[in-house]
């Protein structure tokens, strides 16, 4: 990643999160998505829960050498 | 005006019996002539077609045109074209035929009016699948396909099962119609064999295991029809049925977590399969107008962007010979084309704004939200984390990005076909992000959802950089290792070895034993049958001093038995 990639990354967000407070009142219905930037929150915890969970608890349980049902 | 009504599926049947008998330069284009002639007809038949065959005192509806199989029918025929297209460069006459085989199976559930014409299609396709795993040759997609066969097998005798149990009740007709489960046992096993067909844990095994050992273009067909005709039915007969919206919210979470896992290529889109139906099945499961919709765009959406991503890993494994993500890597520099087409995809099923899967998978989330399924909508949600994750990050990081190609890795040039195939799909993965109104027309119901709002588009973007950062930051974590994930198939394939080892093999030899003493015993018999004589010839080594002229039996002994026999016969006259 180069420095003009996060300098994108970075002004995306923050026009996304100037469009979510300027924009959208009253077309959110649900509790939990009135939560300020309640979507960032979710993808980053979303991806780090699916990664440590997938590859750090679940994987130790089922991963297996590749040829466990040949041996 | 006459109109001529002929089930599409004929015309792909017709041609997979044509196939053969074509000469074999043509067949290529015969084949995407058949595809495209269905497409044609689907697209131009009226609602409300209709054509009946009396047999057996059954009135059998081979043929029944509405616009929730109408949707369907264009996108398998369009994926039949699309995958013949890709596959053009194939010279085996029966993967073709199996193929179109399998397309027109497609069709024939997709358009069956009654339950016994549904299930001869199912049959159809579930047989010419199968030929499309084994047609691989090797010793794994041997294994797998068998595995594959039996699975549907089963799925198919209980749909069958279900469906003579149910039509044994009071009231209840072959036609293909909505049915609850309280209407019997029978309705119960008609709805488990079709969910084995979509591949709902944990009877999902068999797609995880098979599609990864399919044959390049065969994989390309298997990701289109088998679990959408599946979610087809369920749309069809089951509509709102809550038990889908729980099992198809869990399937989202179960594939993503165990693509995240996998090392295969084509192992790891298998597991997508499993996810993305999962929304096709909550949105069947919630029943509203809107999820029903959702339910559907989404399959449409879902075939187009599967088969690309299939196309792209069909072309890497076509190319370099590997699908494991640890035997390959920085193939940017020789597929350019390839990448940015599988990318197309890659956005398309992450849901990035102007794909076609942001205004279709986001229509059964907010139906699930709208029907205060608020557990459901976020559970979905995580799974479109996951999903780009796994498909939109780690497979094409590690693929093409990630680390450079190894040294003795060769790259051959796929076929021009492949590429003008992918492009094609990509086009409408494409179009339909842009122009959703072009695929909401075909939709059973008035679509009241716009995509496009700012809340969606923020919602998006803001979960889609999240999951990009993660994902860069603990790249470490998830980078590929060799090891395969054991899934459920686990409880008949582990034990298999084991039953092998300690029933089959001991009642085979045993089996032996007895054949081999049969066949001892036959031949002693044998040889006794030739002269009985010989068994009192032989001394006790077993040898035989056998002559003719000596052991011939003595023509004093014939008339002294003759003779005996008379004065036997005089002395009973005599006396009686």
């Amino acid at each position: 990643m180069k420095l003009w990639h996060w300098i994108i990354l970075g002004l995306v967000t923050v026009a996304s999160i100037v469009a979510e407070f300027a924009g959208q009142h009253g077309e959110v219905s649900h509790l939990p998505f009135k939560i300020p930037l309640f979507w960032i929150w979710f993808g980053a915890g979303g991806s780090v829960v699916l990664i440590l969970f997938g590859k750090k608890l679940f994987g130790p349980i089922v991963e297996k050498k590749e040829d466990y049902y040949n041996d | 005006m006459i109109e001529l009504i002929i089930p599409p599926a004929f015309i792909l049947l017709a041609g997979a019996l044509m196939l053969p008998v074509l000469p074999q330069k043509t067949r290529s284009y015969a084949f995407i002539f058949f595809s495209l002639a269905s497409l044609i007809l689907i697209l131009t038949m009226k609602d409300g077609a209709i054509l009946t065959v009396s047999t057996m005192n059954y009135q059998l509806i081979i043929l029944k045109m509405d616009a929730l199989s109408r949707v369907f029918g264009i996108i398998f025929a369009f994926i039949a074209t699309a995958g013949g297209i890709y596959s053009f460069h194939i010279k085996e006459t029966g993967q073709q035929c199996a193929a179109l085989l399998y397309a027109g199976g497609a069709l024939g559930v997709t358009f069956a009016g009654d339950f016994f014409t549904l299930f001869i299609f199912w049959e159809i396709m579930a047989v010419s699948s199968t030929y499309l795993i084994w047609s691989r040759g090797t010793s794994e997609s041997q294994k797998a396909g068998l595995r594959y066969l039996l699975f549907h097998v089963l799925g198919g005798g209980l749909l069958f099962a279900g469906i003579l149990l149910y039509l044994s009740g009071p009231g209840a007709n072959i036609m293909v119609t909505q049915l609850k489960p309280e209407m019997g046992p029978g309705v119960w096993l008609m709805l488990l064999g079709i969910i084995i067909n979509a591949a709902v844990p944990p009877f999902h095994a068999w797609l995880s295991d098979a599609y990864p050992e399919a044959t390049v273009t065969g994989a390309v067909f298997l990701s289109a029809f088998t679990t959408k005709t599946a979610v087809y039915v369920l749309a069809r007969v089951f509509p709102g049925l809550e038990i889908l919206l729980i099992l198809g919210t869990v399937m989202t979470i179960y594939g993503v977590v165990y693509a995240l896992l996998e090392n295969d290529i084509r192992r790891i889109l298998a597991y997508h399969i499993i996810s993305q139906v999962g929304y096709m099945l909550a949105g069947v499961g919630i029943g509203t107008a809107m999820a029903i919709n959702g339910a559907v765009s989404h399959a449409f959406s879902h075939i187009l962007y599967k088969a690309l991503l299939f196309m792209g890993a069909g072309v890497v494994l076509h190319t370099t010979g590997k699908s494991t993500l640890t035997e390959i890597g920085g193939l940017r520099k020789e597929q350019p084309l390839t990448f940015w087409l599988y990318m197309i995809a890659a956005f398309s099923i992450s849901g990035f704004p102007l794909f076609n899967g942001f205004i279709s998978k986001s229509m059964t989330v907010a139906a699930a939200g709208e029907a205060h399924h608020e557990w459901a909508m976020l559970l979905m949600t995580l799974a479109a984390v996951g999903t780009f994750l796994g498909v939109g990050l780690k497979l094409p990081y590690f693929t093409w990005l990630a680390k450079d190609k190894p040294a003795d890795l060769k790259v051959e040039n796929p076929p021009i076909n492949m590429h003008i195939g992918m492009i094609i799909v990509a086009f409408f993965c494409i179009f339909h992000g842009l122009y959703p109104k072009h695929l909401y027309q075909w939709l059973p119901f008035p679509v009241e959802w716009n995509p496009f709002t700012l809340h969606h588009f923020v919602e998006t973007v803001q979960i889609l950089v999240f999951t990009f950062i993660v994902f860069w930051l603990m790249r470490g974590i998830i980078t590929p290792n060799t090891k395969i994930a054991l899934d459920v198939d686990w409880f008949y394939r582990r034990p298999a070895k084991f039953t092998r080892k300690y029933i089959v093999d001991p009642w085979d030899k045993s089996f032996d034993v007895i054949e081999a003493q049969f066949y001892k015993l036959a031949g002693i018999l044998a040889e006794f049958g030739k002269n009985p004589l010989l068994i009192m010839t032989k001394d006790k080594k077993g040898d035989t001093a056998y002559s003719p002229d000596r052991y011939r039996p003595a023509t004093q002994t014939l008339i002294l038995t003759v003779l005996g026999l008379f004065i036997i016969l005089a002395i009973i006259g005599l006396v009686f």
